[in-house]
């Protein structure tokens, strides 16, 4: 009876999240910080244009339309990427709610977007690396609807491997709030890679059919240098048949200066393209149409060499 | 009562009428601790030694040379110095001087035996030694358990059984014993004064308090039913029951022995025929009170030692408060009709200084330590890093009794950390411990500069980690830790010490896994002991 009571009092005690196996299910989930594109700053001036807008060619010296439109996309895609992830940061900085040996559970939580209903975040261990992570959401005491399934390879540590999610917008975007954008889609596919530079980030978004966007999808790529260089890939996916692919690589290195090629790759123009460079004030150095007529300004020699990405 | 001292003047008439020399008195003051198997240490009987031979050094006309004083020694070192002393008493009596040995024990008697650590002193053997030695007037003060066996077959009284003859001309001869208790009864110390009960009330009513005669001078029979009176009272509600003084007498003269003069002394106070009569209480500077004088309707002297020294009469509704200063070689007056009324809440008294020793006190530490943590390292799968940790503690000593002590404790720990593993990379991390903690654990030979101690801890840990990589959540981890505590303090002064100190707990790890772990903390704590 007596070492009964010291085992109550010793147990009444005990507790907390202390656990360094906490730690690696944590970081088995993707975070904003690593897969977002980081772009150089450049000036507030750069008009924002779209490459519908390049078509009445530019000359040396004027703001620089592609950076403008690379910087666009690149705030778009960490836009979403702060959309998806969100939720798991906020998971990941704070305990699981449950654990097993081979997983961590947190919630269900109240889901204060979405009065009625739980959101739960679920992490397995499949193997010594290989770790499946689900965001599910379901009215209290309902069943669970999948909002994110993921799944996470560690090469290195936990924190750094490749992986992949996706976002079933299909599913949800009529149960839960969603903005109108997400209200477009059918899902987002996210592949990503950590552990080896550049890292590398891939979105595809599947829009719903007859949607207003005015694209089927819409396909982004972001690699990321040490240095600090990048590059970036969009591909849209247009319902029309002059154009019905345009795709635009962007790459820049750290302090600044960069080149954008902009190609229809499916259409009636296919092989069009547009180059252009900037240089570290953000202002185009070399510009050129290839169609016959287009526009050319500045010596090609001027746009800078960044390889690797 | 009046017979017995009738006997005394018809036995000591004839043979002692002529002796008139000068008086030389011899003492020898016993105090010892230790009894040897069988026997608990007592805690004041040296100090009772002490005190006496003080008092009787001040006031009782003895010299320094003559006052011999033998603390924690054998049976056969006590043979010896009274061996010693009787060479002297006899030179002295060959010089044509009347001659007194005074003979104090305080320790432990069992078996008919005073017992001095090991050694054993036949209580006969004694007896012996003082009814055949050379002195005119042997006095022996016995305080010891049952020391009353050595009075038991002559002259035993449960009562005072002198009376004093003034008027006295002859000087007394003989042998006289006092005891603290009778052969049935134990004799007993206590905290609060910090003394055993008899040698306390003897030595304050040596000091004047037993002056019932009002003449300045403490004899035999005023001291012995003083302390006869006060020891009675004051064990009368004790656990061991009353205990009750005796005394043996085989004399011959009708003359009282004067123990203590303190009208010679010219030091102390002086209780003025007009103050009002009762009792009074003199408290010196530590709360204690050091004597206490029944005023009747003379004046009342009490010697004292210099200082600064409070005075309380306790009426029935209230506490009357006064202050006196007593310089070297002067008699200070009090003036009563100065004191402070006062509410008894307010009473001066704090009790001994000597006894805070064993009295319960409260002592205050900070510590400076360093926990290790009995695990693997914290980048080979371990889960808690060692640490350093500053703290402070309270402590309230002779609890549950004497040498039992309760503390709390609380602490902070700091330091940096680094997790690692096959999926976890290297992550480093702020540590930080907080403890609450109680022990429970014994002081032995607290009135010496070294105390050893040990006994139980149980702490309540709470432990947290904030990683560097801020996406991580912060993680704690709390458990009740319980342990042993040990280690050393040693006194630098009176209320301060140093205190050498380890624990060792057990930590009961629940989360990834149940592990079985284990903390030491070694720490060094500066302590102050609130007391006087």
């Amino acid at each position: 009876m007596r070492s009964l009571l010291f085992s109550v009092l010793l147990l009444a005690g005990c507790g907390g999240n202390w656990s360094n196996a906490d730690l690696a299910f944590a970081n088995a989930l993707p975070r904003r910080d690593e897969l977002k594109s980081r772009i150089p700053a450049g000036s507030t001036t750069q008009p924002l244009e779209g490459v519908g807008t390049r078509r009445d060619g530019l000359v040396v010296g004027d703001p620089s339309g592609a950076f403008a439109a690379t910087k666009k996309a690149a705030t778009d895609f960490n836009g979403l990427l702060d959309l998806i992830l969100g939720v798991v940061d906020q998971v990941r900085a704070v305990p699981p709610t449950s654990r097993t040996t081979d997983s961590r559970t947190w919630g269900p939580f109240a889901d204060t977007n979405n009065p009625g209903r739980e959101l739960e975040v679920v992490i397995v261990k499949k193997d010594d690396v290989n770790f499946e992570w689900r965001i599910e959401s379901r009215p209290i005491n309902g069943a669970f609807i999948q909002v994110v399934t993921g799944n996470f390879l560690a090469t290195d540590t936990a924190r750094k491997g490749r992986g992949s999610f996706v976002v079933h917008v299909k599913d949800f975007r009529d149960v839960v709030k969603v903005d109108d954008n997400l209200k477009q889609l059918d899902q987002i596919d996210v592949g990503y890679i950590t552990d080896m530079f550049p890292r590398r980030a891939e979105m595809l978004f599947t829009v719903k059919p007859g949607s207003s966007l005015g694209v089927s999808s819409i396909g982004y790529t972001a690699r990321t240098q040490a240095d600090g260089s990048g590059a970036m890939r969009f591909v849209y996916t247009l319902p029309r048949t002059d154009v019905a692919e345009l795709e635009l690589t962007a790459v820049w290195a750290a302090a600044g200066e960069g080149k954008s090629v902009g190609t229809v790759t499916k259409g009636t123009y296919s092989g069009f393209n547009v180059t252009e460079c900037w240089g570290k004030a953000f202002a185009v150095v070399y510009y050129a149409e290839s169609w016959p007529g287009g526009v050319t300004s500045g010596p090609a020699s001027d746009c800078p060499v960044i390889d690797g990405l | 009562m009046r017979a017995f001292a009738s006997l005394l003047c018809l036995l000591a008439s004839a043979a002692f009428a002529q002796e008139s020399g000068p008086l030389h008195r011899f003492a020898l003051f016993v105090g010892q601790n230790e009894g040897g198997e069988g026997t608990k240490p007592l805690l004041y009987a040296r100090d009772d030694a002490k005190r006496l031979h003080d008092v009787f050094l001040r006031l009782g006309g003895i010299k320094p040379e003559d006052g011999m004083l033998l603390l924690d020694d054998t049976a056969d070192d006590v043979t010896t110095a009274l061996g010693e002393l009787e060479r002297r008493i006899r030179d002295a009596k060959a010089r044509g001087e009347r001659t007194t040995l005074l003979f104090y024990y305080s320790g432990h008697a069992k078996d008919g035996s005073l017992r001095l650590g090991a050694t054993k002193l036949p209580l006969e053997s004694v007896k012996a030694r003082l009814a055949t030695g050379p002195a005119d007037m042997r006095v022996a003060f016995l305080d010891a358990c049952r020391s009353g066996a050595v009075t038991r077959t002559k002259g035993v009284r449960r009562a005072p059984a002198f009376e004093v003859e003034t008027d006295a001309t002859r000087q007394a001869k003989g042998l006289v014993i006092l005891t603290s208790s009778a052969s049935d009864e134990d004799s007993q110390e206590s905290d609060l004064i910090g003394a055993s009960y008899f040698s306390y009330h003897l030595a304050t009513g040596l000091l004047g308090s037993a002056d019932s005669g009002g003449d300045g001078r403490v004899t035999l029979s005023e001291a012995y039913a003083w302390a006869y009176e006060r020891t009675v009272a004051s064990t009368a509600d004790s656990a061991a029951g009353p205990q009750h003084p005796t005394f043996s007498f085989d004399l011959a003269g009708n003359g009282d022995l004067v123990l203590t003069d303190v009208a010679e002394r010219h030091e102390g106070l002086r209780i003025p025929a007009s103050a009002p009569t009762g009792p009074y209480f003199i408290i010196d500077a530590r709360g204690v009170v050091v004597a206490e004088a029944v005023k009747l309707e003379a004046e009342r002297l009490i010697a004292l030692a210099p200082g600064a020294y409070t005075i309380k009469r306790r009426l029935a509704d209230r506490l009357r408060i006064g202050a006196v200063d007593v310089e070297a070689g002067q008699i200070s007056t009090v003036d009563e009709t100065k004191f402070q009324n006062a509410k008894f809440s307010d009473d001066p008294v704090k009790g001994t200084g000597i006894s805070s020793i064993f009295s319960r006190h409260w002592s205050l530490s900070a510590s400076g330590q360093y926990e290790a943590v009995f695990d693997r390292p914290t980048n080979a799968g371990g889960y808690f890093p060692s640490a350093p940790l500053l703290g402070a503690e309270a402590t309230l000593h002779n609890f549950f009794g004497r040498g039992f002590a309760l503390s709390i404790d609380g602490g902070y720990g700091w330091t940096t950390g680094l997790v690692s593993g096959p999926l976890l990379g290297e992550l480093t991390y702020n540590y930080a411990l907080v403890t609450f903690g109680a022990s429970l654990f014994y002081e032995w030979f607290q009135g010496d500069r070294f105390i050893p101690f040990a006994g139980i801890h149980l702490s309540f840990n709470i432990m947290s980690r904030e990683f560097t990589d801020t996406a991580l959540a912060k993680q704690t981890y709390s458990t009740f830790t319980p342990g042993i505590v040990g280690g050393l303090k040693i006194r630098l002064s009176k209320n301060v010490s140093v205190v050498a100190r380890a624990r060792v707990h057990y930590l009961l790890y629940n989360v990834d896994e149940t592990r079985n772990l284990g903390s030491a903390d070694f720490g060094a704590l500066l302590d102050y002991e609130f007391k006087d």
